[in-house]
């Protein structure tokens, strides 16, 4: 056997593993709806599309972007018309067409698939979404997917604006653990329902048992109906007051993406789920046999060339004491390295196999 | 850079390299072998003679606390335990520089002691004038141009057992199995390039006189260039121990050893007292970078407007240039023994 310092893997030496790590992401609503600064860290963009939510503010080098918001309306809405005082609506509809076809897809004409409520896209007319709220979350806050079944999202929708969250309902993905939809080009995807209703307000019980939104998992996108806060189905708002000076949106159509997202921000109450991290593991183990390591080329281990462990004897065991690990590639360049918390002692009356993941 | 908790279990805390990360990007990461280190371990204060018995010999050395990994490859590893295939060695050959007048391998003694001097460029070499400086003074090397005659030929790493006690001499054989037949070469590559030594041919063989550049294996993220070289590669860097045959005519009497009681160390130039290993031989070579302008000189460098003059050879002095001090680091593969060779290149302005 040569004298080395390095030791080949073998088949044996080396294996892959998948680990999903779960984080919870809580969102509280006073970073979005006023208390929290709430100017500072909302970006507005001049093509008023969509709002960027930051969680602190945007200006500052240490903010991260967590989530947008937007809506559109399909085409085929009633909002989508050229009445008076209908405004941005190429830009809305723009906005769901986006979003529609990226999250639902194309039938099989080559059209952009409306978002269908039960997801199962039978009804091509009745139960659709033709006006959404989208809420886009950022890969930071998402990772690689959102858990399914982990999502809910608090909304105050009492009719008075400033009161706004002394009434609310709890949007969450009840029951997608187990009845995900796995029909849409954008991956796997669940409904969200109103987990509770607020007696007192006005329609209470309208949003119970019905879908009121899609989550799309592994895109990090909820949409959400556009009758979420009650304004979406009559000329009348019956619910509740979706811009900050009190005035009531006819049918969502006469405010601008701007004015209804801030509207919308200051309902939300917050938002939690747990995000996904699917890490991939290479696990090398590091096996020292008992006749391997026992020396060692420190500088400090020789004194005048002899091995100061050893006393004067040379029948006494060689020892070496490991504290760090080095992986290499086949040309000796040191690729990843591990450290140990104490030193570890070996001589040739032990083994160590040490184990070492490497996560990508 | 903290330390690591070492309050509970046993941790493992495991990095990729900036050179691993560059390589992933690059698509070529592919790890295929480990090695244990030690660096952190000072082997001083391991006490064979506690007052308290065995146990507390590593008392202290167990108690060290270990920092926590880094990315730069360059720094890490240092030293690594090594696997022999006996126990009972009780001495391990070292490496270190042959300082020694008569082989052509001496040192600098004057501005950078103990180093060698790399003149950068031909501009250098000639002192500003259009004339070739015939002979050059001990430690002085030419970082271009090819010549005879100098007082420093080439840079010499020996390896031995640097003790004399317990009957053990220069005339003793190595053990076969502790002798380093290939080192590992490392230095900057914006700065350096490694050659090995050749004759006034351009052969190996025979009395050193011009150099052949050597192809790196790899150059880092950092910019560290890595040579392996090894005994019977074809090139002249590595002599076995004595015995095996000569690479290079540099004045050494390694023939028949233990049967020439004539022979001292002093006498043949060896670097140690004790049984003799291999020869690792080199020179080096500034790079383009260095030789084409100064602005690493500005960079990295020091300037030297007067007043440390530099006698390079002759009547020639260097009063006013710029220098960069970098290392040469030589590791022996077989015992993992590593010595950093101090280098100073130096330009004219």
């Amino acid at each position: 056997m040569a004298n080395t310092f390095f030791k080949s893997f073998a088949e044996s030496d080396r294996t892959s593993s998948r680990t999903l790590l779960h984080e919870v992401i809580p969102i509280t609503g006073t970073i979005v709806t006023g208390t929290y600064n709430h100017e500072n860290n909302i970006k507005t963009f001049s093509h008023g599309m969509f709002k960027s939510i930051y969680d602190y503010p945007y200006l500052s080098s240490s903010a991260n972007h967590i989530f947008d918001i937007s809506f559109g309306h399909a085409a085929t809405s009633p909002r989508s018309g050229s009445s008076a005082g209908h405004i941005q609506v190429a830009k809305k509809i723009n906005m769901y067409n986006q979003m529609a076809q990226v999250l639902a897809g194309f039938d099989t004409g080559s059209n952009v698939r409306l978002f269908d409520k039960d997801g199962n896209f039978t009804n091509t007319t009745k139960d659709k979404y033709t006006e959404a709220w989208f809420l886009t979350f950022s890969r930071l806050l998402v990772k690689d997917e959102i858990k399914k079944g982990s999502f809910s999202m608090a909304v105050g929708n009492a009719k008075d604006y400033t009161n706004a969250h002394t009434a609310s309902y709890t949007l969450t993905d009840s029951g997608a653990s187990t009845n995900v939809k796995i029909n849409s080009p954008a991956g796997e995807y669940g409904l969200l329902y109103t987990s509770s209703v607020d007696a007192s307000a006005s329609g209470a019980g309208k949003h119970y048992g019905t879908p009121q939104g899609l989550l799309y998992y592994q895109a990090g996108v909820a949409v959400l109906t556009g009758s979420l806060l009650g304004v979406a189905t009559g000329a009348t708002n019956t619910q509740a007051e979706l811009t900050s000076t009190g005035k009531v949106f006819d049918e969502l159509a006469t405010g601008s993406i701007n004015n209804m997202v801030d509207a919308f921000t200051h309902r939300i109450c917050n938002i939690q789920f747990n995000n996904t991290t699917e890490l991939n593991s290479t696990i090398y183990f590091c096996r020292a046999n008992h006749h391997e390591f026992n020396y060692s080329s420190n500088p400090t281990y020789l004194n005048a060339s002899k091995i100061v462990v050893k006393g004067d004897d040379n029948l006494t065991p060689p020892r070496s004491y490991v504290t760090t690990v080095g992986l290499y590639s086949a040309d000796n360049e040191l690729l990843a390295v591990a450290k140990l918390s104490e030193p570890l002692r070996k001589d040739p009356t032990n083994e160590l196999t040490l184990r070492v993941r490497l996560d990508y | 850079m903290a330390f690591l908790d070492n309050s509970g279990d046993i941790i493992l805390d495991a990095v990729l390299t900036d050179a691993g990360r560059q390589r992933m990007a690059r698509g070529n990461f592919k790890i295929t072998k480990f090695a244990f280190g030690d660096e952190e371990i000072n082997y001083g204060i391991f006490n064979s003679s506690h007052p308290s018995g065995s146990a507390f010999y590593d008392l202290e050395v167990m108690q060290t606390p270990i920092l926590e990994a880094f990315t730069n490859n360059t720094s890490l590893m240092k030293s690594k335990l090594v696997t022999m295939s006996r126990n009972n060695i009780l001495y391990l050959p070292m490496l270190k520089l042959n300082d020694t007048t008569d082989l052509g391998t001496k040192t600098d003694s004057s501005t950078f002691s103990g180093g060698y001097i790399v003149l950068a460029d031909t501009n250098t070499e000639r002192n500003g004038t259009n004339e070739d400086i015939q002979t050059y003074n001990y430690g002085i090397l030419r970082g271009v141009r090819n010549k005879t005659g100098d007082k420093t030929t080439h840079i010499a790493v020996d390896q031995g057992i640097n003790n004399s006690s317990n009957g053990l001499s220069f005339k003793s054989e190595l053990s076969d199995d502790l002798v380093e037949t290939a080192f590992l070469i490392r230095c900057d590559h914006r700065l350096l390039q490694i050659h090995y030594v050749a004759n006034t041919n351009g052969d190996i063989g025979g009395h050193p006189g011009a150099s052949i550049r050597h192809i790196n294996q790899f150059v880092d993220d950092d910019g560290i260039a890595s040579y392996y070289v090894a005994l019977g590669d074809g090139t002249s860097f590595v002599e076995g121990k004595p015995g095996q045959p000569k690479r290079i005519d540099d004045g050494r009497q390694r023939e028949n050893l233990e049967n020439n009681p004539a022979v001292l160390a002093a006498t043949i130039g060896e670097a140690f007292e004790g049984p003799l290993g291999s020869i690792l031989r080199l020179y080096p070579r500034t790079s383009m970078h260095v030789r084409q302008g100064s602005s690493l000189f500005d960079e990295i460098g020091t300037t030297v407007a007067s007043g440390t003059d530099i006698a390079i050879g002759g009547a020639a002095t260097l009063s006013a240039y710029k220098y960069i001090d970098t290392l040469i680091n030589v590791v022996g593969v077989t015992t993992g023994y590593s010595i950093d060779i101090p280098i100073r290149i130096v330009r004219k302005t």
